[in-house]
């Protein structure tokens, strides 16, 4: 089983809320959400974008709830070596470009879902589930 | 020749091949195709050759059933009919929408796209339409922006043209009076189809608003009035056929379609900056063109799923180039200013000019959003909207019927009753989500739809596209007429018009309705070289 710490997964996380399709979707998400943002996101990227990320993550549990569960996750990653991959990867625009083509191939593959009207692709899902 | 029934003596009867009921875009299209073949035929219309309320209120009903539609104002009864009114909008019927679709109940016309084609090719002139060209690939090189990279085995470009949009009456009626085979009446309502003991039309009784009736003994008679009033009149026909004439097995006036009208469901781009000109309307050097997405016919073949093509409605950043402003009071305004602009004085001013009158709001905010444009930049995408025409299934139960209350000539008025089904509207779900899940693999952005299960119909309005009341059918338990457009029970009455639809596809109807107009008088020249 491939091993991967939360830390991992929550780059990931900020990495595909990131990519997530612009604008819109953020406002949607960001609008209840507090801004009380841990350092550690900080320094990653937009705190909005987590806030996204996090909001998504509740819908998706709500819905799944086993999505974005460490064995879920393990599981995930494991057949999706390139996520492995873009949670090592510390140049944040080349993680965006793995997670963006993670997504995209999830969509090619019909590996998509349903999110509060939102059409997002599975990796997206158990990502945004694993910060809710 | 072109007279106003009142100027004929009453009860003078007229002859001739062919008398075609009705003078709108089907059938001035049928009178000028058969004076092309040289065959006489009568064209009567009930309107005048202007708009009058005389006229206009024959056309007022009852509304039940989907609210959001309209039975008097959405047609218009005079010569040209309801192209006085049309926006001009124009692509044929796709491939899949003829075929029998496991997804789609009732569906299945007894004719092919591939039979239509010749007719829709000589339909594009009567419409002023550019070449009959409506594959992605014959516009390349042609359109500024380009497609975005989408899986092309989920979605592909749909081509539409823009009729100018041709108003039949100012565009044909020269062609009408001119043409020595014609014998065009206005002011003349049609009243009743008389049938002899061999069940054919032997005359048709025609009244003029001061009640001088005439009659017309033709060899064969098109009714051509509406997908509304096609309806209505074969119901009110029920002095020899009790249920009314071609309705012996209760179809006439079932299956009534319109297309779902909507902007529903959009799309957040990843990129707000990306250029979407390929999906705005073209200006080219023969024919506005506007591109909109489709899924294609496989995937709909396989998903089950009702034809939908989605038009992009980008908003922007700065609000001067957003367009959702535009009412009925900015579509008249525009339609005067190209007019004026052009050098001629617009059609229907005054009701133009009164249209605005009643609510200027929208003209105010439009002209300055409009003088705004020209100093401030759109900015970003910052949603773009999915608007479309989309089809619904036929449904029996939604349908024209008649009603206690009278016109003026005795005949009893319609009532809509517009219904639609939940599965219309999943299906226009999942065509969004499956354009979803292929803009989200080409990285275009996300979709957000704009249908919830079970879906709302709040948000559906009418295309004014009056469809399917008289459907074409091989077998006359399904439909009223048969793959020739005549009615199944009568040997020499022929229906042309949207109201012989089997379904609605997606398509704006009037080219197909031209189309078939031409395609049956080909039909009824061609009878009538044979009779001779
Ligand atoms: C606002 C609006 C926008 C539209 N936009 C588009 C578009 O973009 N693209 C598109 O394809 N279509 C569009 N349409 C639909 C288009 O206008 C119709 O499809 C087209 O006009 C139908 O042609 P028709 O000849 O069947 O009927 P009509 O044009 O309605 O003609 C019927 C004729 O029959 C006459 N008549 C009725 N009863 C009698 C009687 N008893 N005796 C004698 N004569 C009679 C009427 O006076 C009329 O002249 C639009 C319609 C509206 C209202």
């Amino acid at each position: 089983m491939v091993r991967i710490s939360r830390r991992k997964v929550l780059f990931g996380a900020v990495g595909v809320m990131s990519v997530l399709a612009a604008r819109d979707f953020f406002l949607l998400y960001c609008r209840n959400v507090s801004r009380n943002t841990p350092d550690f996101f900080a320094s990653l990227g937009d705190e909005s974008v987590f806030g996204a990320a996090k909001a998504v993550g509740r819908q998706v549990r709500r819905l799944h709830p086993d999505f974005g569960t460490e064995t879920m996750l393990a599981r995930f990653y494991g057949e999706r070596p390139l996520l492995v991959e873009a949670a090592e990867e510390t140049c944040l625009d080349t993680r965006k470009a793995m997670l963006q083509n993670q997504c995209a191939e999830d969509f090619a593959n019909g590996r998509c879902l349903v999110i509060d009207g939102w059409v997002i692709s599975e990796t997206e899902a158990q990502l945004c589930a694993a910060v809710a | 020749m072109l007279a106003d029934l009142e100027t004929l003596e009453a009860g003078t009867t007229l002859r001739a091949p062919i008398c075609i009921i009705g003078a709108g875009a089907a059938g001035i299209t049928m009178a000028l195709e058969l004076a092309r073949a040289g065959v006489e035929a009568i064209l009567l219309e009930g309107g005048g050759l202007e708009f009058s309320d005389m006229s206009q209120a024959i056309y007022e009903g009852q509304v039940t059933g989907e609210g959001h539609t309209d039975i008097a104002f959405s047609r218009l009864r005079q010569f040209g009919g309801t192209t006085g009114h049309w926006t001009g909008l124009c692509a044929p019927l796709a491939p899949i929408d003829f075929e029998k679709r496991e997804g789609v109940p009732h569906s299945g016309w007894p004719i092919t796209r591939a039979a239509l084609d010749p007719f829709y090719e000589r339909a594009q002139s009567y419409l002023q339409l550019g070449p009959f060209a409506y594959r992605p690939a014959d516009w390349d090189e042609l359109l500024s922006g380009t497609a975005w990279p989408l899986d092309n085995s989920m979605v592909e470009p749909a081509v539409y043209q823009s009729s100018p949009p041709t108003r039949f009456a100012e565009t044909y009626l020269q062609a009408i009076t001119d043409a020595p085979s014609i014998s065009c009446l206005y002011h003349a309502n049609l009243k009743n189809l008389e049938l002899g003991d061999g069940g054919a039309v032997t005359r048709a009784e025609v009244a003029s608003y001061s009640g001088k009736t005439i009659f017309i003994e033709a060899e064969r008679y098109v009714l051509a009035c509406g997908g509304i009033e096609n309806a209505r009149l074969l119901l009110n026909f029920d002095s020899q056929r009790t249920d009314g004439i071609g309705n012996e097995n209760d179809l006439v006036g079932r299956y009534f379609m319109d297309h779902m009208n909507c902007t529903l469901s959009e799309l957040a781009p990843a990129d707000p900056q990306g250029n979407i000109d390929y999906y705005l309307p073209h200006e080219t050097d023969t024919v506005p063109v506007h591109i909109g997405l489709k899924l294609t016919e496989d995937l709909m073949r396989r998903e089950g799923l009702l034809d939908n093509t989605v038009f992009l409605d980008p908003v922007w950043e700065s609000e001067s180039h957003n367009d959702d402003f535009r009412d009925h009071a900015w579509l008249a305004f525009s339609a005067m200013a190209r007019a004026f602009s052009r050098g001629h004085v617009p059609d229907q001013f005054w009701a133009r000019t009164c249209t605005i009158a009643d609510a200027p709001g929208a003209v105010f905010t439009g002209v300055y959003r409009n003088i705004r444009r020209r100093f401030e930049p759109p900015g970003t995408v910052t949603t773009i909207r999915f608007r479309q025409d989309a089809e619904q299934a036929p449904n029996p139960d939604s349908r024209v019927t008649l009603n206690g209350e009278l016109d003026q000539f005795g005949m009893r008025r319609a009532t809509l009753d517009w219904q639609l089904r939940e599965e219309d509207l999943i299906s226009l779900r999942r065509t969004h989500e499956l354009i979803g899940q292929a803009v989200g693999a080409a990285g275009i952005g996300r979709v957000r739809l704009g249908l919830d299960i079970p879906p709302a119909f709040d948000a559906i309005y009418t295309g004014y596209h009056h469809i399917g009341t008289t459907r074409m059918h091989d077998d006359p338990r399904q439909g009223v007429v048969d793959a020739d457009c005549r009615v199944h029970s009568v040997e020499n009455l022929y229906m042309a018009g949207s109201s012989v639809f089997t379904t609605s596809g997606t398509a704006n109807p009037t080219l197909t309705i031209v189309a078939l107009a031409i395609r049956l008088a080909d039909h009824l020249a061609g009878e009538g070289k044979g009779r001779v």
